[in-house]
């Protein structure tokens, strides 16, 4: 399975990638023969302009969108050749997502934002229950569980977000400049979480964003440039 | 500031062409069905005003008789003792073509010197008429040249008619040119002929149908018409001309007013369409309203915008919807009429006529409804603040906290509505009752929502996961878009129920009737029974005939006739009944053996059950009727039970009438067999029989129980178009709903589709929530329509027509209504979560 690919090949491989958007009649070339690799366990940094494509790569490494060309390999799978049921079902079970906003969903409390993600890859019962309160808790909102989303302040949500990006252990973390709403304390303590509780767990993290401290923390450091990938050394 | 808020307004809108064109949909659709009512009723009422316009032209009031109509004497000792002033006589009967039954003319005959003053259908028509022909040519009549064209007739060709039983020939004299519309629609198959001449076409009885009259206003008409009256004999009336055509429009009033309502709840629920749009629109763009607030524009600026948008839709929708409704009129018409020939009177309308002030009176109705249907939500834009913009999710908790208080005033505004019904009488009051109860139950809806879905979260839960308490709870987020769309919904299933219902009871009530009522084996009538008015009768020759037919055991025989009073025709049948048919009679009175015996004995008479409710009559009582000995009171030794008329009838045995009044006229038979005789034999015979007479059908009992209900159903069709006209309407408020409700949580679908929900999992998620609201519709439409049910069999019916009906509920309509709120809801919701379900997440994550 992809479990057992994924020890060997890297996490993420992108060859020759091209995307573009339509506008009117005018095309926005987004990427023109990008391409990269991320090891499995990498945490990597990913820079840009605004408007340069970085949520379109994170959609694409998603599957969430599909390149007018080339490879984007996610654990060994090459995506653009699924089909999107396929690639929904990749999706469930082998990444998590953390957006800017809006991440949770306000009809579901806070423990059933967690528990969805269980449930879609056929997790349930109190086994399902343990290990969702196990996260929260990780984030230190056990007592939110029965809350709503819209009751909990911004930081607050954003660190039930990454609980939930990692809930069913997945295997790829994608962020989505998950601090991009918050305050500078606030702000250092969900990237503190995300990285630690990525890196414990050995997954492979991208993330999206502004804020230049991260970089001290990234294995790697990506730069959307003309539509290549160019990476800078890790400060490390 | 103000005109970039109409841009800012104008381009929102562009960009939400769906519910923009719900909206107006929604006005378009109220508006054409109240403007094609209006229209059709109005056309109607047109139609038999100009035909009633040409029969009594300009005359300020008519002498009008009974059976058998005037002497011919009276008219010459009225116009020499009674009045100088212009009186003109008139025969006029109904015949039909020879060599065709089912064609029938008018027969109207004139004196062309006493006339001049009176009708102006016939003014300069005279021109090119030789007038010593028309007068003293035997058979000789005037039509109109497009009669003439259909008939395929010329000047000088003869044409054969029937008349009461003999073959009749009359020759074209000259033809009538007529110019204007109106007088060629009212002279439409009328043979124009001399007073003379149509007497002797009509066997030379030397009587008259009529005496016309035109008295000058004032106290020297007072002195006339009494005059006049010393000369009239017992059995004629007179009356003004507005009384007489007053009374016969009268009769459908009822029957119009119903048609009303109904086309008004069809507005009520393009308004509601209105709200839903205006409400939606403040909703979304509540974020982008407290920042304009911010920017400096006020309350009442932002409230005046929706508002302004709202007056927009309105009248673009009114404007759509008229020329809609003129479209519908024209179906309509055909309905409305086909009913009113069927229950009231013959009139024919052969298109519609459009009133201006009609079609006007429809816009501004739109208008306004759209204007009142915003006014609450422009109120609530005003309220976005520019310091604290509310999360959608804030307004929604909001909403939520209202809703208990909402449900509070909801159950005011129906126990409101319960007490207008209370009082009889006020018609108008009854439906305001109704229409208060419809609000009322539509504010209880959003707590009815809530509630309902808190008992169902846990089994949802339980059963479909995570995914079932989301569906749940979606419908309860967002309250306000979903507790209007399902009040909207259970309203139009409500009235579908209710109207059902109401038809269904009606229909078993008649079908009883019918059973119990039609106890004979052969049926012979007249071709237009229920239109009688001028047909002629036949005469006892056939009584003697069909008696003797083989294997006639008894015989029923039916003569009515209409009496005049001061209160508009009155129905009488005079009857003559076999012994079996007596048993068939559902009465009601005291003791059925002296409710016979007085109708067999005394001067009594049996009431049905719409008269005595409409004369206030009781058994026992006394009712004063015109005979040709003067006017004589009758005891009502029973009340019995019809369906056949609204107007009600009086029923007399016709040895008594035979005393009173000097016709010896039949309308219908009917013949018992007897036991062991051969129903297709007598069948055979009866027909032989009567195709010796024109304009008689024999029908079997089976065929003449089809043939009422056929007419029923036809009566009810044009209810059921209403009916299909407000549950579209509805369901076009409901696509909206959800429609607008999809769009908004395009971000929380985004987030799901990215956590790994397939997109058929979500169109399950989108269609399952929209299931929930179809459920909830269809819990609340049950009781609500049974309620309206029992008001319009109880209350309306009773109320307007005199009729009593059983209730009759089966449980089949209930699981039809059922499954209608369910599959309309689903139905709706499929275009949008297909749509949503088709989005790609990266489309819909990137939001608005
Ligand atoms: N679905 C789309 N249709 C058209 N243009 C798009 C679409 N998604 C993104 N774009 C355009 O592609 C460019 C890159 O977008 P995005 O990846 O969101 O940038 P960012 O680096 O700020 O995250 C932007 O100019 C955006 O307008
Ligand atoms: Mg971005």
């Amino acid at each position: 399975m992809v479990a057992d690919t994924a020890d060997t090949a890297p996490a993420i491989r992108l060859h020759r990638l091209e995307k573009s958007y339509r506008e009117g009649d005018r095309r926005r070339i987004i990427f023109s023969g990008a391409q990269t690799v991320v090891e499995a366990g990498e945490f990597a940094v990913l820079l840009g302009k605004s408007g340069s494509g970085k949520s379109t790569l994170l959609n694409l490494l998603a599957g969430m969108d599909s390149p007018d060309q080339g490879t984007v390999e996610v654990l060994g799978k090459n995506l653009p050749k699924l089909s999107e049921e396929e690639r929904t079902l990749f999706r469930r079970h082998h990444v998590g997502f953390v957006f800017q906003f809006f991440n949770l969903l306000p009809t579901l409390t806070v423990g059933e934002n967690l528990l969805l993600p269980l449930e879609l890859t056929d997790r349930n019962g109190a086994a399902a229950e343990e290990r969702a309160r196990e996260l929260l808790s990780a984030v230190a909102l056990e007592d939110r569980w029965q809350s709503f989303p819209e009751h909990l302040s911004g930081g607050e949500q954003q660190r039930v977000a990454v609980a939930r990006a990692l809930v069913h252990d997945p295997e790829l973390v994608l962020a989505d400049e998950p601090t991009g709403n918050l305050d500078q304390e606030t702000s250092q303590e969900v990237l503190e979480l995300l990285d630690r509780m990525t890196r414990s767990a050995g997954k492979t993290l991208v993330m999206v964003t502004h804020g230049r401290e991260v970089v001290g923390l990234a294995d790697r450091v990506l730069t959307i440039e003309d539509g290549k990938l160019v990476e800078a050394a890790p400060a490390r | 500031m103000s005109r970039l808020l109409r841009r800012s307004s104008r381009r929102y809108w562009l960009r939400h062409p769906l519910q923009a064109f719900l909206a107006v949909a929604g006005v378009a659709v109220g508006v054409a069905v109240v403007l094609a009512i209006d229209l059709a009723n109005g056309s109607a009422a047109k139609a038999f005003q100009l035909s009633t316009d040409a029969i009594s032209g300009r005359a300020s009031h008519q002498i009008v008789s009974g059976p058998g109509g005037l002497p011919e004497e009276i008219f010459a000792r009225i116009v020499l003792e009674g009045t100088r002033s212009p009186a003109a006589p008139v025969v006029e009967e109904t015949v039909v073509l020879a060599a065709e039954a089912s064609r029938s003319l008018r027969l109207l005959g004139i004196d062309p010197i006493a006339e001049a003053p009176f009708r102006s259908s016939f003014d300069g028509l005279g021109r090119g008429i030789d007038l010593g022909a028309f007068l003293q040519r035997p058979g000789a009549v005037l039509i109109t040249q497009e009669t003439a064209a259909q008939l395929g007739l010329e000047v000088g060709d003869s044409l054969q008619l029937r008349v009461r039983g003999k073959e009749k020939s009359v020759t074209v004299l000259g033809l009538l040119k007529v110019w204007d519309r109106q007088r060629r629609l009212a002279l439409k198959d009328v043979l124009v002929a001399d007073i003379s001449t149509a007497q002797e076409i009509l066997g030379g009885s030397g009587r008259l149908s009529r005496i016309d009259l035109l008295l000058p206003a004032g106290p020297s008409a007072e002195v006339d018409l009494k005059k006049i009256r010393s000369l009239l004999p017992n059995s004629a009336e007179l009356l003004t001309s507005a009384a007489r055509s007053g009374a016969v429009t009268g009769m459908t009033a009822a029957f119009r007013l119903n048609l009303r309502a109904l086309s008004l709840l069809a507005l009520l629920c393009g308004a509601f369409l209105v709200f839903n749009t205006s409400r939606f629109s403040v909703v979304q763009r509540w974020m982008l309203l407290g920042r304009l607030r911010a920017l400096g524009a006020t309350g009442r600026e932002v409230f005046r915008q929706v508002l302004g948008e709202a007056a927009v839709f309105g009248l673009v929708g009114s404007l759509l919807g008229s020329a809609l409704g003129i479209l519908l009129a024209t179906g309509l018409v055909r309905l409305v009429t086909r009913t009113i020939n069927d229950l009231y009177f013959a009139v024919a309308v052969h298109e519609i006529s459009i009133a201006p002030g009609t079609v006007l009176a429809a816009i501004a109705l739109g208008v306004t409804a759209s204007v009142a249907a915003a006014w609450f939500p422009a109120r609530e834009a005003a309220r976005a603040s520019p310091r604290r913009t509310l999360s959608r999710a804030h307004l929604e908790a909001s909403a939520r906290r209202r809703a208990p208080r909402l449900a509070a005033a909801g159950g005011g505004l129906f126990l409101l509505g319960a007490l207008a019904l209370v009082p009889e009488g006020s018609l108008a009051l009854s439906f305001f009752g109704v229409l208060t109860v419809l609000l009322g139950s539509a504010a209880l809806t959003p707590w009815v929502t809530l509630t309902t879905m808190g008992i169902l979260l846990e089994p949802c839960r339980r059963l479909f996961g995570t995914l079932g308490s989301m569906a749940v709870r979606g419908v309860s987020a967002s309250l306000s878009r979903t507790g209007v769309a399902i009040a909207a919904l259970a309203l139009a299933v409500a009235v579908t129920v209710g109207v059902g219902v109401m038809i269904d009871s009606f229909r078993r009530s008649v079908v009883d009737w019918l059973g119990y009522t039609l106890s004979a084996d052969v049926f012979l009538s007249s071709v237009r029974l229920s239109t009688s008015r001028h047909a002629a009768p036949f005469g006892p020759q056939l009584r003697e005939d069909l008696s003797k037919l083989p294997g006639v055991e008894g015989l029923n025989t039916l003569r009515r006739v209409q009496l005049p009073t001061d209160q508009g025709p009155l129905r009488l049948s005079a009857l003559d009944l076999a012994p079996r048919a007596e048993s068939a009679y559902s009465l009601s009175a005291p003791s059925r053996a002296r409710a016979w015996s007085l109708w067999h004995g005394a001067d009594a008479v049996f009431v049905s059950e719409p008269f005595a409710f409409r004369h206030r009559l009781a058994v026992s009582d006394l009712l004063e009727l015109p005979t040709q000995l003067g006017d004589k009171p009758f005891e009502v030794a029973g009340i019995f039970k019809d369906y056949g008329s609204d107007q009600g009838r009086v029923m007399i045995r016709r040895s008594l009438y035979d005393r009173l009044w000097a016709d010896e006229g039949y309308d219908a038979f009917s013949l018992y067999l007897r036991p062991g005789a051969n129903l297709d034999r007598t069948l055979r015979a009866a027909r032989r029989r009567a195709a010796e007479v024109p304009a008689l059908v024999v029908r079997s009992n089976r065929e003449l129980r089809d043939y009422s209900l056929e007419i029923f159903d036809r009566t009810f069709l044009i209810t059921g178009v209403l009916r299909l006209l407000a549950g579209g309407v509805a369901f076009l408020g409901v696509l909206g709903a959800l429609a607008a409700m999809q769009l908004e949580r395009q971000r929380e679908l985004g987030v799901l589709r990215a956590t790994g929900l397939t997109p058929s999992q979500v169109w399950r998620l989108m269609v399952a929530q929209t299931g929930l609201m179809g459920l909830v519709a269809g819990l609340l439409s049950l009781p609500l329509g049974l309620i309206l049910a029992w008001i319009m069999v109880e209350i309306i019916n009773r109320r307007s027509f005199g009729w009593t009906l059983d209730l009759t509920v089966s449980p089949l309509i209930l699981a039809q209504a059922m499954a209608l709120a369910l599959g309309a809801a689903i139905l709706a919701g499929l275009f949008p979560a297909a749509k949503m379900a088709r989005t790609s997440p990266s489309e819909a994550l990137r939001g608005e």
